[in-house]
């Protein structure tokens, strides 16, 4: 369907909505599959509905509306439940990572205003620590607690009295949702998204060829990340999808030859661990396997997409899934623009971030990607001058990375817009695009540009183990012969002047990201 | 062998390696779970070079099964 003709009927149902109508058009197909114990536990797009209604009658029953609702946990069925029925009883979800310190976990439900917490047993929410610092908090709700949970669906089933309870229907405009983000700098920020915001977001027209009705995906980002809820939930329960749930990470093999799926939202490091997985089943010496086996043996027979989000993808580890004959591709947003921007398909190039999602408008303003989309934040929480920075004067939310648009609406990301080193000579260097060319040097394990005094500088933590298993000796030379290559076909004002060799690696956010050295263009 | 299969198990399930032994019973006695009888077979497979399907692993009761099953074929 064309954009314009899609975007004419376009219209946002809630979250009510789309579990009536997933339940009304899938019924007793398997929504959501997990193994459990000693077997397989299969919920049907019918109960997930019923369930979600059932604690939705239970929070409003006990006047748990309107509340500020933290959640964290790992991935199970309960949490999607208790997260649903959140959204549908008209109050707040924070969702947050459960790995979170106490000391943290304080700053932040005090930030977000928190009266309930919901949690389980990977997070230690009722520490006294968390009692004591917060005294408003009126309920702890442990939602790994099966036995509360199953008579709270038998007390609050369609058939009890409180049916009527969750005809209630939530203001699709109001907060719905606040994420806190931690980017690359400062403090962090809580983007406070509404129900028009995370379902607009996935309403666009289909992209890539797994995420048809009958496909199975299997969930292994975490839930707290909106991209990850709101796909593999919500996008999900929509397109008829069945979503496989992985719980832990270190359960992802174990999973995927149980269930086999067609599709995964990965991000790159998990692409790259499988795809080393199926390269050590072929090198093995003991029954060395052929690719094909190799690649069944970890995938499973079926799996033909990897839709990868937030980090940089290696386009080398693109057409290295290519040559297996998997799909793997990357897509593109932020937050606070509900978070896609743009979404991979199979006709998209290498090094694209993917193809601007339709009800998504894009241009670029001095090399900044800005966008204006009906997913857009409503703000940050509680910080009005931090949300008027993210807009322009017309309206359009500053992504804050430097790229292009091409005409059939494939994105190109270059570099970040704040890291942009603009030499003296007025040329602007983005560090991101050089640091690109060291992603296929296996003796480089980190790097970052910076300029100092107008120069250029590589600062590298080197893989040791990798040059010691070549026999690298001089590790600092092979690097500068490496770069010497590197400059001789680049521009003038990319051209690295030093090489600088680290013993230990980079400071990093708490995302894992390498926090930054400042450039220093002139004295 | 016996100690690495030990070590594997108790990269998934909290078990005290010392009492474990031969004659231990996967799921009875050190209290695996389907989820870490699967996990259990994939780093089998990876390790040894066999093929431990979902189909076989379920008929495996005893440590001392699993190593007959590797030997056999190896």
């Amino acid at each position: 369907m064309k954009r314009e003709s899609y975007m004419k009927d376009f219209y946002v149902p809630d979250l009510h909505e789309l579990l009536d109508e997933a339940a009304e058009k899938f019924g007793d197909k398997t929504f959501i599959k997990y193994i459990q114990d000693y077997g397989i536990v299969e919920k049907s797009y019918r109960q997930v509905r019923d369930d979600s209604f059932a604690l939705c009658r239970y929070f409003l029953f006990n006047s748990i509306c309107g509340k500020h609702i933290a959640i964290a946990g790992k991935t199970t069925y309960n949490f999607i439940i208790y997260f649903f029925a959140v959204l549908l009883s008209g109050n707040v979800a924070i969702p947050f990572a459960p790995e979170i310190s106490t000391n943290d976990a304080v700053k932040l439900f005090d930030d977000a205003d928190i009266d309930i917490i919901l949690y389980d047993d990977t997070f230690a929410a009722e520490s006294d620590k968390i009692k004591v610092a917060l005294q408003r908090i009126s309920k702890y709700i442990n939602i790994s607690d099966d036995e509360a949970f199953t008579r709270i669906l038998s007390d609050f089933s369609n058939d009890s009295r409180f049916a009527s309870l969750s005809d209630f229907r939530i203001d699709k405009n109001k907060c719905a949702l606040i994420i806190y983000t931690s980017g690359t700098t400062g403090k962090k920020k809580g983007v406070m998204l509404s129900s028009n915001s995370l379902i607009s977001n996935v309403m666009y027209t289909d992209y890539c060829n797994a995420l048809d009705e009958g496909m199975v995906s299997l969930s292994v980002l975490p839930m707290h990340h909106v991209y990850c809820f709101s796909g593999d939930c919500i996008r999900n329960l929509r397109d008829g999808v069945t979503v496989c749930l992985n719980g832990d990470l270190r359960n992802l093999n174990a999973n995927l030859r149980t269930f086999e799926p067609n599709v995964m939202r990965v991000v790159p490091l998990i692409a790259q661990s499988l795809l080393q997985r199926v390269r050590n089943l072929v090198s093995r010496k003991n029954n060395p396997l052929s690719l094909e086996e190799a690649k069944e043996s970890v995938f499973g027979k079926n799996m033909i997409w990897l839709i990868s989000g937030g980090a940089y993808l290696n386009p080398e580890l693109v057409e290295s899934y290519n040559s297996i004959g998997i799909y793997l591709r990357q897509g593109y947003g932020m937050t606070e623009a509900g978070c896609r921007i743009s979404v991979p398909d199979e006709t998209v190039s290498f090094d694209s971030v993917g193809r601007v999602i339709d009800i998504c408008d894009v241009r670029t303003q001095n090399g900044e990607i800005q966008v204006k989309t009906p997913s857009v934040m409503i703000g940050y929480y509680k910080q009005p001058e931090e949300t008027k920075k993210m807009f322009t004067p017309d309206g359009w939310l500053r992504t804050g990375d430097i790229g292009y648009v091409t005409e059939d609406r494939q994105l190109f990301i270059t570099g970040r817009l704040k890291n942009l080193i603009i030499l003296s000579g007025g040329e602007n260097v983005s560090p991101e695009a050089i640091e690109k060319k060291f992603a296929g040097i296996h003796e480089v394990s980190e790097v970052q540009i910076y300029a100092e005094n107008d120069r250029i500088i590589a600062e590298i933590f080197p893989d040791k183990e990798y040059c010691g298993n070549l026999g690298i000796k001089d590790i600092k030379s092979a690097l500068e012969e490496k770069i010497k290559i590197m400059n001789s076909s680049a521009k003038a004002s990319h051209i690295i002047s030093e090489l600088r060799l680290r013993d230990i690696p980079f400071d990093k956010t708490p995302s894992g990201k390498i926090i930054r050295k400042e450039n220093v263009v002139s004295k | 062998m016996l100690e690495n299969i030990i070590g594997i198990i108790c990269n998934y399930v909290d078990a005290d390696p010392d009492a474990i032994t031969a004659e231990s019973a996967l799921r009875k006695d050190i209290g695996m779970s389907s989820l870490d009888m699967i996990n259990l077979a994939v780093e089998v497979e990876d390790q040894y070079g066999i093929s431990l399907p979902n189909s076989e692993v379920i008929n495996i009761n005893t440590v001392g099964e699993l190593i007959d099953y590797i030997e056999k074929h190896q």
